[in-house]
């Protein structure tokens, strides 16, 4: 164990500029990454504050009786995914008009009746407020005696969720690019490291150490590598969140459990680049030995 | 102890290296593998630690046949056998003592056994106060002593030698000669490939002659005249 340690350890400092180069690689890819995903969940928080504010507004007819009006809200509570409902009545939605208008409310003078319908609110749950449900809600409610129309603003709960679901995909999009660049960069690393030291993983199979003796030293020093990147890329999007959350206030920065997988993350990254190149160099390794040996030995027999 | 039991071996273009050997190498023994360049004599050796395997045949290293044997075996078999080559094949950046060392630090040995392992091993080479020394300060018999003691610090019952003093000075030589009789004498068995036949011809031990991929009278490869000749 102690030997696996202090090869890392070697492999590690013998090549210092290089490894610099690595880790600053990955930094710079997670980062990116990091930025992106920092971004979306900003914007989710924007969206979610807006989601909340969506309500259904179910506007009745002038001639209902309060017997229909208590039928229609029970009816209406029983649809999955209302949390409750509650009554307008005329008097009341003019009043509030009237507070919304403030000084324009003269205009309203203009009426001699009050022109506005009584209507329920309708409160949804908040897994339930994207564009097909909402749709599903109203389209049970539409049949309801007393009804005259809905309103629950469709247009751009639309929109909003594709703006979701656009973000979505650049950030999936973004992560597999990162994902492959980030093993990419490793693997070539790891590659040099192997090579560099191929006379020392001869002579381990010579003396017949054991594939994790040989493997080991290497594969830790990919992990290291992806920790360090991804420690170092979540360090200055942290002090960038920070700096920018003073000029815009509501700015959130990941939460611990973001950035505990978000190291997690470069350290799998580190450890799948080291583990494939450990593999396919040390077999080539062994079989350019052989076929040196080979030639070696057909050179000399004929 | 080792046998090669009707063993071929074809390398690419059908080339044959080894044309259904028989052999049978027992404990403790020295053995002399002779034969021109391409006989045959490198298989043999890389076919004991299962570097590479027969065609046709079988061949038995102590309790493991090549037939049978696992890929993660061959690492516990190698443990049992020390190999030393033509060209030491020794760590440039590391001195004596960390060459030596190497060899069980990575089969996992413990950390208190391995010093005194190792000075044993040097001390037995003769070269113990060289062990600070790295290889490129030494000259080609000390190199082959580092690696004898190497391929003996992990105690195997036998030490494969191909070429050893293919690339040492007479001197040496027979200083390399000398400590392998040594360490032969203490009950480790001895394989030594080699196209020096004056060195057979001083000497004590079995030879083995191969031609052209078959076993054959050593007299006959080189009319070598091994009379009176002790065994």
């Amino acid at each position: 164990m102690i030997y696996i340690f202090q090869e890392t350890f070697k492999g590690f400092f013998k090549n210092k500029s290089m490894n610099l180069i690595t880790i600053g690689t990955i930094t710079v890819a997670i980062f990116i990454f990091g930025l992106f995903m920092a971004g979306t969940t900003n914007l989710l928080n924007v969206i979610r504050i807006a989601e909340d504010r969506i309500e259904m507004v179910v506007y009745l007819k002038e001639d209902i009786s309060e017997e229909q009006i208590e039928d229609l809200q029970k009816n209406i509570s029983t649809i999955l995914g209302v949390q409750s409902t509650q009554f307008v009545s005329k008097e009341e939605a003019l009043q509030q008009f009237k507070n919304d208008l403030k000084e324009d409310a003269t205009l309203l003078q203009a009426f001699e009746t009050n022109p506005l319908p009584p209507s329920i609110k309708v409160n949804i749950s908040m897994s339930f407020k994207t564009p097909e449900y909402l749709k599903e809600i109203s389209d049970k409610i539409k049949i309801f005696e007393g009804v005259d129309d809905i309103d629950y603003g469709s247009e751009w709960i639309k929109e909003l969720d594709k703006l979701v679901k656009i973000l979505f995909f650049i950030d999936i999009f973004l992560g597999i690019i990162i994902i492959f660049a980030s093993i990419f960069i490793v693997f070539n690393t790891i590659r040099l490291t192997v090579y560099a030291r191929k006379e020392q993983i001869d002579i381990m199979d010579l003396v017949g150490a054991k594939e994790t003796y040989i493997e080991l030293p290497y594969i830790i020093e990919g992990m290291v590598y992806g920790f360090l990147g991804s420690l170092i890329s979540t360090l200055i999007l942290y002090l960038l969140v920070e700096t920018i959350s003073k000029k815009i206030p509501n700015i959130i920065f990941m939460n611990s459990n973001a950035v505990f997988f978000f190291i997690f993350f470069g350290t799998i990254l580190g450890f799948i680049g080291s583990f494939l190149s450990v593999k396919q160099c040390i077999n080539e390794i062994r079989e350019m030995k052989r076929d040196d040996n080979l030639k070696r030995t057909l050179k000399k027999s004929f | 102890m080792i046998e090669f039991r009707n063993v071929s071996k074809y390398y690419k273009n059908n080339w044959l290296a080894l044309n259904k050997v028989n052999l049978f190498f027992e404990k403790g023994q020295f053995y002399y593998l002779i034969g021109k360049s391409g006989a045959g004599k490198s298989t043999i050796l890389k076919m004991i630690y299962m570097d590479i395997f027969p065609s046709e045949g079988e061949v038995i290293v102590g309790n493991y046949s090549s037939k049978t044997i696992k890929q993660n075996e061959i690492p516990l078999l190698r443990r049992k056998i020390g190999v030393i080559f033509q060209d030491f094949k020794l760590l440039k950046d590391r001195n004596v003592y960390d060459n030596v060392a190497f060899a069980l630090q990575v089969i996992g040995e413990r950390y208190q056994n391995i010093r005194k392992k190792t000075l044993e091993a040097l001390s037995l080479v003769r070269i113990s106060h060289k062990r600070n020394s790295f290889p490129y300060q030494l000259s080609g018999g000390e190199q082959q002593k580092v690696a004898i003691a190497r391929a003996l610090v992990k105690e195997p019952f036998i030490l494969v030698a191909d070429e050893p003093t293919g690339n040492v000075d007479p001197e040496g030589t027979k200083e390399i000669m000398e400590i392998l009789f040594d360490i032969n004498t203490k009950g480790t068995a001895i394989l030594m490939a080699t196209h020096d036949y004056s060195l057979i011809k001083t000497s004590i031990g079995k030879v083995v002659g191969l031609r052209e991929g078959k076993i054959v009278k050593p007299e006959d490869i080189f009319k070598l005249d091994l009379s009176g000749r002790k065994e």
